[in-house]
């Protein structure tokens, strides 16, 4: 046996630890075996625990931990998708708003795990979710400072999108981004509006023109220009993308940092009240949420997960969310009586087919009678859509399509711009809901003043999307900073509600 | 790119396009926590508005960024970095820190934007002169080019280096640029091409051969440059469908002669066709 320990023993520097023994020279060379297995017969069997000392020891720590209270553990493991009983921070909603602010979250925090952040979303298949169905846009050309500022932190954020979210070992993030740009059409009526918002994106940095219709002729020779006026064209940083996989990869990274996912649907809150006196007499009742109800999908079952923080983040469904906390039922002229203006609205999205079509060029056209579309791949499909009157408002019970509105309003106004598309096929459709704002059709970021803790990242009426990453740092920010940092959004809080004064973005889709 | 010379903490950086990148690199693992940073300039002295963006915070949360962190800020040219551990000072020496904005100010843009390049190995031509000018593979470069003030470039060969979107802003103010060859360049993605659009105007020639991250998004991007008469597209490997991108890109480019060597544009029967039919029959 020691004649074994004489012989001459070499590891090679390469090779992968496998147990393999091979005959060379008359010498046995040995392969790099794994850290707990070894073909000494001569060494004693029972070694394990100083052997393998660092991982024994964090094993010991993790029971010690576990056994502390304020852990998870319980010795009677019932559910295990039943989110943990405390957490810090909830975030409502699952879609690419709630990931973002959970990314940014865990982003900003000082120190590892300081914050237990966890995101709440009542449907796995995300089969009614307004991130997925969305067109996918991003674009500057808006006319409020605050819409240009975040979809130009946005777009800089998607830029370096592996930096930010870039997870070790597995794939780059690739957005499939179509830097193909936003074109806005104006008529006479509109022109004038159209020139003042372009001084205010120019002022603020976006890379935008404007077109007379000669030169837009001469740009896209497929598009009449007939009863064009003016035409303001996006250079840079515009364009459309995946939302699909700018979601997972926010989820991806957030997870990766070590936020954790649960599938329920909140339905409770638990909240204490606290009356308070103003100097004018009235008195306010405010609200702290104590704790969350989240309802298992498809089960009676429930878990109570008391928390610090809850982010309202649910999207077209946020209204309904803070009805449950008393907000609105009270008479009209007070504070509380102020619903959160958010409401689910459907909006149909029909990919046609239109072979002699405009080409690669063709940015995300969209027309002064509300019409727009986009090209979709390089096979002539297009995605095209319209936003309803008011009065026409489809209904939001579900998410069917009603092709007849395709031929009653879009198809005209389509084929009169782009006379290619009076030949065309619709190949199929599908519906989405807006989360829409019916106050003034901007988002909704900050707290409401009646409810200490509760954060509002929503009503964004279809411009979410492309603003998810720069709102989700602000309201980071407002968590963990107290105060906004980067961008102040301080105008797109709950005070233009509350006083009655809204922010109309002028010229929306 | 940053190099780190001695593991205590000395550094020697680079200018990375128009930003200083410098590394911090600490032995041990600090417990986390927020350190500051400042710099200080060798020989001149700074006025009160470089003194206050000299220094900063960073926040070194995670383990890995205790072991390296890194500081983006616009430098200075020769200046000493003190990072602050408490009451413990690492000095660290950053030898080489080129500062665009400073030479754009004495020299001018032209000048700047030639220095740009010369420094990340490209070369150059002004207009009216027949003169190359280029930086050899070990990155030295005579100063003649100094002597022609106010001349506009009219030519530039960034084939093969780091340039980036970043880096474009160096040759924004080039109003009579013809000719960009970034061919090669690793860098060099579909943000890039948008970027391009600052250059609409005076662009005639334009080579993007073998550029590994530029996609077909990227290339609709071009629908901006009017002026493009030749456009080298060769051996891209981020487009999938070459052979429809290109006959795409002639009719959004008319006028424009589109080269695109490297691709495999035969005709293949798809496989899963055949199978359908003898599953049929």
């Amino acid at each position: 046996m020691s004649a074994w320990r004489r012989l001459q023993v070499k590891f090679r520097a390469a090779a992968p630890s496998s147990g393999s023994v091979t005959l060379r020279d008359n010498t046995w060379v040995y392969r790099r075996l794994p850290a707990c297995q070894s073909l000494s017969t001569g060494t004693p069997v029972r070694n394990d625990f100083f052997k393998d000392l660092e991982a024994q020891l964090a094993a010991f720590r993790k029971k010690a931990a576990d056994a502390l209270p304020g852990s998870d553990w319980t010795p009677l493991q019932v559910n295990p998708d039943l989110p943990p009983e405390r957490a810090d921070i909830v975030i409502v909603g699952g879609g690419v708003m709630g990931w973002s602010i959970a990314y940014w979250l865990k982003q900003k925090e000082r120190v590892r795990d300081a914050v237990r952040v966890i995101v709440v979303e009542k449907d796995p298949t995300y089969s009614r979710a307004s991130t997925v169905l969305s067109v996918g846009g991003i674009r500057q050309q808006f006319s409020l400072p605050e819409n240009i500022l975040l979809s130009l932190a946005s777009a800089d954020f998607m830029r370096n999108i592996n930096e930010h979210l870039g997870v070790l070992h597995e794939e780059p993030v690739d957005l499939q981004f179509n830097q193909s740009g936003y074109l806005f059409l104006a008529s006479e009526a509109v022109a004038h509006i159209m020139e003042e918002n372009y001084n205010t994106q120019r002022s603020a940095g976006a890379k935008v023109s404007l077109l007379s219709p000669t030169q837009l002729k001469e740009k896209f020779p497929w598009i009449n220009t007939d009863g064009v006026v003016l035409a303001s064209y996006g250079l840079e940083n515009e364009g459309w993308f995946d939302p699909w996989t700018l979601l997972n990869a926010f989820r991806r990274k957030a997870i990766s940092m070590g936020v954790t996912q649960y599938y329920g649907e909140v339905t409770d809150f638990k909240y204490t009240t606290n009356m308070v006196m103003t100097t004018d007499g009235e008195q306010l009742n405010i609200r702290r949420i104590k704790s969350v109800k989240v309802q298992m999908p498809n089960s009676l079952e429930y878990q109570p997960v008391e928390c610090a923080i809850v982010v309202n983040a649910a999207g077209a469904f946020s209204g309904k969310l803070t009805e449950k906390l008393g907000i609105g039922s009270e008479p009209a002229d007070t504070i509380a009586g102020v619903p959160l203006p958010v409401e689910p609205r459907k909006r149909y999205v029909y990919v046609v087919h239109c072979p002699d079509g405009p080409g690669l060029d063709t940015p995300l056209l969209i027309d002064y009678s509300g019409v727009y579309f986009r090209r979709e791949g390089l096979g002539g499909n297009f995605i095209a859509g319209m936003s309803p009157e008011e009065a026409e408002e489809p209904d939001t019970s579900n998410l069917d399509v009603d092709y007849q509105f395709f031929e009653d309003k879009i198809w005209p106004s389509l084929a009169h711009r782009v006379p290619a598309f009076e030949k065309l096929k619709v190949t199929s459709a599908w519906a989405g809901f807006y989360d829409y704002n019916s106050f003034d059709q901007n988002g909704i970021i900050g707290i409401h003043p009646l409810i200490n803790n509760m954060y509002f990242a929503t009503g964004f009426s279809g411009h979410g999307l492309q603003h998810s990453p720069a709102v989700g740092r602000a309201v980071a920010e407002l968590i963990l900073d107290g105060n906004f940092k980067t961008l102040d959004l301080s105008s797109l809080g709950f005070r233009r509600i509350l006083e009655q004064e809204p922010m109309f973005e002028r010229n929306i889709v | 790119m940053t190099r780190v010379s001695e593991t205590t903490g000395s550094t020697i950086c680079e200018q990375r396009q128009q930003r200083a990148y410098i590394v911090f690199y600490q032995r041990q693992c600090g417990n986390g926590g927020t350190y500051s940073w400042q710099a200080e300039p060798n020989q001149r002295r700074l006025s009160q508005e470089q003194r206050e963006s000299s220094s900063g915070e960073l926040h070194l949360a995670t383990a890995r960024e205790r072991r390296s962190a890194v500081v983006m800020t616009h430098s200075y040219q020769c200046c000493c970095w003190y990072l602050l551990l408490g009451r413990l000072q690492f000095k660290l020496t950053a030898a080489v820190l080129r500062y665009y904005g400073y030479t754009e100010r004495f020299y001018g843009s032209d000048i700047a934007a030639a220095y740009y390049i010369l420094s990340m190995k490209g070369g150059f031509r002004f207009a009216g002169q027949s003169e190359w000018f280029r930086a050899d593979k070990r990155g030295k470069f005579t100063w003649d080019f100094l002597e022609h003030k106010n001349t506009p470039l009219e030519e530039v060969n960034m084939s093969y280096t780091d340039i980036n979107y970043t880096g474009l802003e160096n040759l924004e103010g080039q109003r009579s640029l013809r000719t960009l060859s970034v061919r090669g360049c690793p860098e060099v993605d579909d943000w890039f091409l948008a970027r391009l659009h600052v250059l609409q105007d005076s662009l005639e020639e334009l080579d993007i051969s073998h550029c590994p991250r530029i996609t077909t998004g990227g290339l609709a991007a071009l629908r901006n440059l009017k002026g493009l008469r030749r456009l080298d597209m060769s051996s891209l490997p981020g487009i999938s469908s070459p052979g429809l991108v290109i006959i795409l890109l002639e009719e959004m480019l008319p006028q424009c002669q589109i080269t695109a060597t490297g691709y495999d544009l035969s005709l293949r029967q798809e496989e899963g066709e055949g199978n359908e039919e003898q599953m049929q029959g």
